[in-house]
């Protein structure tokens, strides 16, 4: 048992420990993105437009900001349903000269929160258009959208709008996984200094797991 | 691990931690946290240079930050601000005028000594663990546990960003850690040359940052109570009590022939036409301020690192506070539950202590003061309040039991950092009345009293409990993996996002 003890705690399987769990966080972070948000809508009274129904398309022209173009980015915008719940469907597109990208949400799950955060990459900075349209079979309990009344520049066209709106959009910078130690480190070896230190820490905490079955053994 | 073997290791293991950690944050210092986006970074290098180049102190509501500084800081303004940190007393920003210009040899610029000022600063915060693990080996606690503690102490996301910055708060945790060390001996021996040294670090520690000098009063009664009654020469108390009132009252008159006050304060960011109209209980009952607190803790990042001045932060997720609080919790439960347990041999201390521990947590439940906190704080609230109510009670008893040199260094602990939490608890809501917004909520104020918190809440269990090393190891290593996940998950896309 002692033979056991001494052997998994030993300094070896210390540094192995240490550098391999290390490498496995590394690693599953390094296959995860990251959202950040990166604007917000203003801060001002929202109101709901009316279920978007099959032929109902709202418009805006939006502006993308220097930070995010050529890059992921997320827009997240806000719905509303009525009576606690939606169904139906939407389409989501942006525009920006020959670039289109579309996103389709065939059916809204039970306990949507409100907003849904849509995928682009590759705009430049500058305006673009986006469009939400209704999809076929589209009724009444399909969600409507939020807007504001304050705001600068374009407008939100659509439906039902009783004077000046804005769609409630906001910003959301996708960083990519494996961009992560490569876009602060100028080369390979700090990024293994710093994730040393790491391993160092936990090794010496799994080295120390020695004393602690032996106090833990004094104590019976 | 043969005994030698074993004590070779614990010879080297805090030296290792605290070379691991310093490597830790000076790479993070350097590479990932952008200059400035540490809270007050550009007022405390300006501070330095000033004194680098000879400009001397900076003065309160009079000098402004260094131009050149400015200029990296926010290049659209072109009028530096006055620098609001000429408030903060000089220790800090004295000892870096060598490193400051140690720097300057490298290029021609600023920027070698403001990244080495930020590895130093770095050495500052490891040796302040390297010590909080001595401490708590002298109050007893085992080589493993005391190890481990410090590990956990490591891995807080909070402490690398605060290491490797241009900030006092690095130093203030050292000299903190340094004054739990030597009151704990004092407490121990009352020997002349410990009080000297609590005196010396408690002296230290109030030139370095004005909630230092909070230590002094709860420090000063408690450990000189023991010396009264032992009767010990006026040379000892002179020799306690001279270094810690000696260099804060230099830097006073400093204040009061320059400004009229003896410590000011710059409260101007604290008005408002729209103050708040709140007692002091509703207060406590509107706002979840230990929750702000707790979590701010283990890591609040960011600051003004974007050129525009904006304040942008990065508050650590539920997920990331759940995984640092819960072995915490467990740990406050734990030393409960062996108070408890010790307080079982003699009825009247049982008697006395579960009325202090009625009482205490009465009076919680009452003020409403928990009506708006974070659910997963809230055991933690509630088993800190068991405990001082129990403490209290158990050293109104008298008991034999209230009297071991455990429970003394325990209560003495606890007595110090509630009095540091009042006093902090009083000044956000004074701030906040006056500016009408909650001010003043940040965990890194509570530096200078983690060793005293672990003391004071932690320690009975982390002495006691046969699996406390266990459990501390294997939270230190939870902790290290969560920390990597915060940086390289949320902080480095963080620090770039506006960069």
């Amino acid at each position: 048992m002692d033979k056991a003890l001494r052997m998994i705690f030993s300094l070896p399987a210390a540094v192995c420990v240490g550098l391999g769990l290390v490498t496995v966080v590394t690693f599953s972070i390094l296959h995860e993105n990251t959202e950040l948000s990166y604007q917000t809508h203003l801060w001002a009274k929202e109101y709901v437009s009316d279920s978007i129904g099959p032929e109902d398309v709202y418009r805006q022209v939006l502006d993308i900001p220097e930070g995010l173009a050529g890059g992921i980015f997320k827009l997240g915008i806000l719905f509303g349903c009525s009576d606690g719940g939606c169904s139906g469907g939407l389409s989501v597109k942006l525009t920006q000269g020959d670039r289109v990208q579309e996103h389709l949400v065939q059916s809204f799950k039970p306990g949507f929160s409100g907003r849904k955060r849509f995928e682009f990459h590759g705009y430049a900075a500058g305006p673009a258009t986006l469009e939400i349209s209704g999809l076929i079979g589209n009724s009444d309990s399909a969600p409507g959208l939020l807007f504001i009344r304050e705001g600068k520049g374009p407008s939100l066209e659509g439906p039902g709008l009783d004077g000046l709106a804005y769609a409630s959009v906001d910003w959301f910078k996708v960083f990519p996984g494996e961009e992560k130690l490569t876009s602060v480190f100028p080369s390979k070896l700090i990024s293994l200094c710093w994730l040393i230190s790491f391993a160092g820490l936990v090794a010496l905490a799994w080295g120390a797991m020695k004393s602690a079955f032996g106090e833990l053994r004094k104590a019976d | 691990m043969t005994v030698n073997r074993s004590r070779l290791f614990y010879k080297y293991a805090p030296w290792c931690l605290c070379l691991f950690f310093v490597l830790k944050a000076a790479v993070t210092g350097i590479w990932i946290v952008r200059p400035w986006d540490v809270p007050d970074e550009v007022g405390h290098f300006s501070y330095i240079k000033d004194l680098a180049t000879g400009k001397g102190f900076p003065v309160l509501h009079e000098t402004p930050l260094d131009k050149e500084v400015y200029a990296d800081f926010a290049p659209a303004f072109t009028r530096p601000g006055l620098n609001w940190i000429a408030q903060h007393p000089p220790l800090y920003h004295i000892l870096m005028v060598p490193v400051y210009g140690l720097g300057s040899l490298v290029g021609t610029s600023f920027w070698g000594s403001f990244y080495l000022i930020r590895i130093v600063t770095s050495v500052f915060f490891g040796l302040g663990i390297v010590v909080l693990i001595k401490a708590f080996k002298q109050a007893g606690i085992s080589d493993v546990v005391a190890l481990g503690s410090g590990l956990m102490l490591a891995a807080i996301p909070n402490h690398t960003y605060l290491a490797a910055a241009v900030n006092h708060d690095a130093l203030v945790f050292l000299l903190g850690s340094c004054v739990a060390y030597f009151w704990i001996r004092a407490s121990q021996t009352l020997g002349a040359r410990e009080l000297f040294l609590l005196g010396l670090f408690l002296g230290l520690g109030g030139v370095v940052k004005y909630t230092f000098l909070v230590l002094i009063p709860p420090l000063v009664c408690y450990t000189a109570y023991p010396l009264w009654k032992q009767r010990v020469p006026l040379k000892t108390w002179v020799t306690f009590l001279l270094p810690v009132f000696v260099p804060i009252a230099i830097w006073g008159v400093r204040n009061w022939l320059l400004l009229d006050q003896f410590l000011p304060v710059d409260t101007t960011g604290f008005r408002s036409d729209n103050p708040l109209t709140q007692s002091f209980i509703e207060f406590g009952s509107t706002y979840p301020v230990f929750s702000i607190l707790t979590q701010s803790y283990w890591g609040l990042l960011g600051w003004m690192g974007d050129t525009n001045m904006h304040v942008r932060w990065l508050h650590l997720f539920a997920i990331y506070q759940q995984a640092y609080v819960w072995p915490v919790i467990i740990l406050f439960g734990l030393s409960l539950v062996y108070l408890v347990k010790a307080g079982f041999k003699d009825k009247k201390h049982l008697a006395y202590a579960s009325t202090g521990l009625a009482i205490a947590l009465l009076i919680l439940f009452l003020s409403r003061w928990l009506n708006r906190e974070t659910w997963f704080y809230l055991p933690l609230f509630v088993l800190g309040t068991a405990m001082v109510g129990w403490m209290i009670g158990a050293r109104i008893s008298g008991s034999e039991e209230s009297l071991d040199m455990e429970s003394i260094l325990q209560l003495g602990a606890v007595i110090v950092f509630v009095f540091f939490l009042a006093v902090h608890f009083y000044k956000i809501f004074d701030y906040s009345i006056l500016s009408g917004a909650l001010q003043g909520t940040f965990g890194r104020y509570y530096f200078p009293v983690i060793g005293f918190l672990i003391l004071g809440f932690l320690s009975r269990g982390l002495r006691h409990f046969p699996l406390a090393g266990l459990l501390v190891l294997i939270s230190a290593m939870v902790y290290s993996c969560v920390e990597l996940y915060v940086w390289l998950h949320e902080a480095v896309p963080f620090f770039q996002l506006h960069g």
